[in-house]
């Protein structure tokens, strides 16, 4: 269910939007972090709210934790299954890249129990992933890698009966690694539509998110299973703690980034409940609760950032700089007790940190005055559906496109599109899996091949045939004029769409010599919940989800939803 | 074989792109095909034509009148040109008017059909006359019955070149066909409903015609590609 801005708006009072001219830029889309409505978040909530209950159904693994397992999640709407696969994989076929064709684990997401046929036509299909075929029963298809890191050394231990090195867990947080998580059709698999109705997965990647999730339980039981088999007399369980802060891995790459720039309608939704979260809880008059609480998020964000270790020379800086600029702000608090009870608290402090802090600080900030007010936010979940038709006006005049072009394209029209480093870069889907890549324009092949995803660029080109265009057939219609360009359909279209949709849009040119790709990335990510960005390069991360959320036998749990920023306990003195 | 819709939709959307059909143009092209393979009305099968159509003639860079009301379809292929005729009649204010628009040398009538029931107000219904030497189409959907009426018959009328009429109507023709002879949009619905629950059972080579014709969107794989496309690199830690 998708709701407009008005609808949102008139139903709590809330401060001004930030604009999407501020918000859509890619250097503070690259600074989002998860919040309270992130998908990992909602789907925890969900299954808390309805009471999930989460079991094993089948566990069929050897010695060495290669075999079957299967979950039923019952749910008041049916119950699914897990169907997981375990198995052995050559070191050197171990990739993260989409284009592996083995991995560790691999699994699906089906509606009901399945029978031996079913397992059996999974182990076939799921196995070999994207060579398979899939049927509408099957909601999910994914797959994970071990950590090289971690895995193997964490059953040592547990057979040793000890539980692992604690700085090891802080440098990795994951026991498995997804590089893949399929829905919406692919193979054959369960359309979207399908699963948007009444059911438990009608918000955006809810089914994916909830693969995930169960993928953490898999990895447990497969270091649990192994260690006790190896040892049966010492081994012990992974401690409830450490399995509190272990997530499950993912490698993202470029895929991604061209699903963004896709789905404007869906886009605007997740971007604009965010905004109307923050723009609700900012005029919030803050208790003395609310402010100690706030003070107690931040510390646990400040160990939270300054536990993550990452390669990334950029990452890591920002990071530190974060750090840094939690405990200014931490300082600050301690030393301005008076002004926790002037009004518009959060307002001073986001406009504080406007002008004090780094785009870092200023979306974590975002985050944590979102995390204080349920009440006021997380009702914005169930908006996160979007749609996602291009449909075309027919009947607009083309002055009144004219309009919409300057009004929502501005950051596209001053850009030379005749300079090559504002055209360095062209989208294109590779042979290869149809892996989204990203090509250099004047060095590499495939130009001719380009995805539509050079936005800025098209659209300036549009403007630049209406611009020409005298005041009396600026009074004709859209359709005549696409009748005489059919080729601008697809641009037009699209302008008409983000005239509805002001989130939709990326307002920075996404094919320019300085584009990171790595922005577009994180605000996804961000979306989903991840944490503990480790980019690889500026096409790629790995990021960890649910690090932290509670177990399944924890849902029920009175702070269950209370668990953003994890940090490991004693994990501090690690850096 | 069995495929969901967004399989249907997004490897027909890339042939089309491997056609060199324009981003808007190919998802529209791809609904049309898409949309008349749910409803067994030949959609996949067009493929080969289609192709050879556009061997013939490229997706155009313009689209003219060839008089009022009237445009010739002698140098595009039909379904580059559909969705912009389309969106002209629907640009036309016809609160109390009848509004048409004919095409010259087409006679596929059945690819108005998806984009007629994708933009279908309250207000309208629609009338298709398609026609060549040989044979005979005819669309009815009747927007105050809720009905689509769909009727083929052979014709021998040598030399006669083919043409479509497309008329948009207003005031409603209620009563003007018996509701037995048409299908009910309330059964159309139900159709895509179990496409989508279900899966869509295609016909194989034809099937396989569309994927292979899907890849030629794609760029050819190279060393260089993999290793810097998509930021290259591994990590097995």
């Amino acid at each position: 269910m998708s709701a407009s801005v008005n609808e949102l708006q008139s139903t709590i009072p809330a401060a001004e939007l930030r604009p999407p001219s501020y918000v859509m830029r890619l250097k503070r889309l690259g600074a989002f972090h998860q919040t309270r409505i992130s998908f990992v978040r909602s789907l925890i909530r969900q299954m808390a709210r309805e009471q999930w209950r989460i079991s094993t159904d089948l566990r069929d693994l050897d010695d060495n934790g290669f075999g079957t397992i299967v979950y039923a999640v019952d749910t008041p709407h049916g119950r699914f299954s897990f169907v997981a696969f375990s198995n052995y994989l050559e070191p050197s076929e171990r990739t993260d890249r989409v284009i592996a064709e083995k991995w560790d684990t691999t699994f699906a997401l089906i509606e009901g129990t399945p029978d031996n046929s079913d397992i059996a036509r999974l182990r076939v299909n799921a196995n070999v992933q994207e060579a398979g075929r899939f049927d509408a029963r099957d909601l999910v298809l994914s797959r994970a890698n071990k950590s090289v890191r971690l895995f193997d050394y964490t059953i040592d231990c547990l057979a040793k009966g000890e539980q692992p090195d604690l700085q090891k867990l802080v440098d990795v947080g994951y026991l498995l690694r997804t590089t893949a998580v399929y829905g919406n059709g692919k193979f054959g698999i369960a359309d979207f539509g399908r699963l948007d109705k009444d059911g438990p997965f009608s918000q955006p990647f809810r089914a994916q998110m909830l693969v995930v999730y169960l993928s953490r339980h898999l990895a447990f039981d497969l270091v649990e299973h192994v260690a006790r088999q190896r040892n049966p007399d010492k081994a012990v369980a992974l401690n409830r703690n450490i399995k509190h802060f272990l997530g499950v891995g993912n490698s993202t790459g470029l895929g991604m980034a061209p699903f963004l720039m896709s789905h404007p309608g869906l886009i605007h939704q997740w971007f604009f409940c965010r905004e109307t979260a923050l723009a609700r809880v900012r005029v919030i008059l803050a208790s003395p609760q609310d402010v100690t609480r706030f003070g107690e998020l931040l510390e646990r964000a400040q160990r939270h950032f300054s536990q993550i270790k990452t390669s990334d020379q950029i990452q890591q800086q920002k990071n530190e700089e974060l750090v840094a600029n939690i405990q200014s702000f931490l300082d600050y608090l301690v030393e301005n007790t008076e002004a926790h009870e002037a009004p518009e608290l959060w307002n001073r402090f986001m406009n504080w940190a406007e002008k004090n802090c780094d785009l870092e600080f200023q979306e974590l900030l975002v985050s944590l005055i979102i995390e204080l007010y349920p009440d006021q936010v997380d009702e914005l979940e169930n908006h996160m559906g979007g749609d996602d038709r291009f449909e075309i006006d027919p009947r607009m005049t083309l002055e009144e496109l004219i309009q919409i072009v300057e009004h929502a394209y501005s950051w596209a029209l001053g850009v030379d599109y005749t300079h090559n480093d504002n055209c360095h870069y062209f989208w294109y889907a590779s042979e290869e899996k149809e892996e989204p890549r990203l090509g250099e324009r004047y060095a590499e092949p495939g130009a001719e091949l380009e995805l539509p995803l050079d936005i800025g660029r098209r659209v300036s080109h549009l403007y630049d045939e209406l611009s020409v265009l005298t005041a009396s057939e600026q009074q004709q219609s859209v359709a005549e004029f696409l009748l005489k360009k059919p080729r601008l359909r697809g641009v037009l279209a699209r302008v008409q769409t983000i005239s509805r949709y002001p989130y939709g849009e990326i307002r920075d040119n996404t094919i320019a010599h300085d584009c990171l790709p790595i922005d577009i990335l994180r605000c996804k990510l961000a979306m989903f919940g991840a944490s503990k960005f480790d980019p690889k390069s500026d096409r790629w991360t790995r990021i960890t989800l649910f690090q932290g959320a509670p177990l399944a036998e924890e849902l029920d749990q009175e702070d269950a939803d209370d668990w953003a920023f994890p940090y490991l306990p004693g994990g501090d003195n690690t850096h | 074989m069995k495929i969901s819709l967004n399989e249907l939709h997004v490897k027909c959307r890339n042939v089309f792109r491997g056609l060199g059909f324009p981003p808007g143009s190919d998802e529209e092209a791809a609904y049309i095909i898409g949309w008349l393979e749910i409803h067994r009305l030949d959609g996949l099968k067009q493929f080969p034509d289609i192709c050879a159509c556009l061997k013939k003639n490229a997706f155009p860079s313009s689209v003219g009148f060839s008089g009022i009301g009237a445009i010739d379809c002698s140098q595009y292929c039909a379904i580059a040109v559909v969705p912009g005729a389309f969106d002209y009649l629907r640009s036309k204010d016809t609160d109390s008017q009848t509004c048409e628009l004919v095409i010259d040398r087409c006679s596929d009538a059945t690819l108005f059909l998806p984009l007629i029931m994708k933009y279908m107000d309250s207000k309208h219904s629609w009338v298709v006359d398609g026609a060549d030497g040989q044979s005979k189409t005819q669309i009815f959907a009747d927007v105050g019955n809720e009905q689509l009426y769909v009727a083929s018959s052979k014709q021998e009328t040598a030399g006669s070149s083919s043409q479509i009429r497309i008329k948009r109507i207003n005031p409603l023709s209620s009563n003007s066909r018996n509701s037995s002879e048409g299908q009910s949009f309330a059964s159309l619905h139900e159709r895509e409903h179990h496409a989508i629950e279900n899966g869509l059972e295609v016909e194989d080579t034809q099937w396989q015609f569309v994927l292979g014709m899907a890849r030629k969107y794609l760029v050819p794989a190279s060393a260089e590609s993999r290793k810097k496309g998509a930021g290259g690199g591994d990590s097995n830690d």
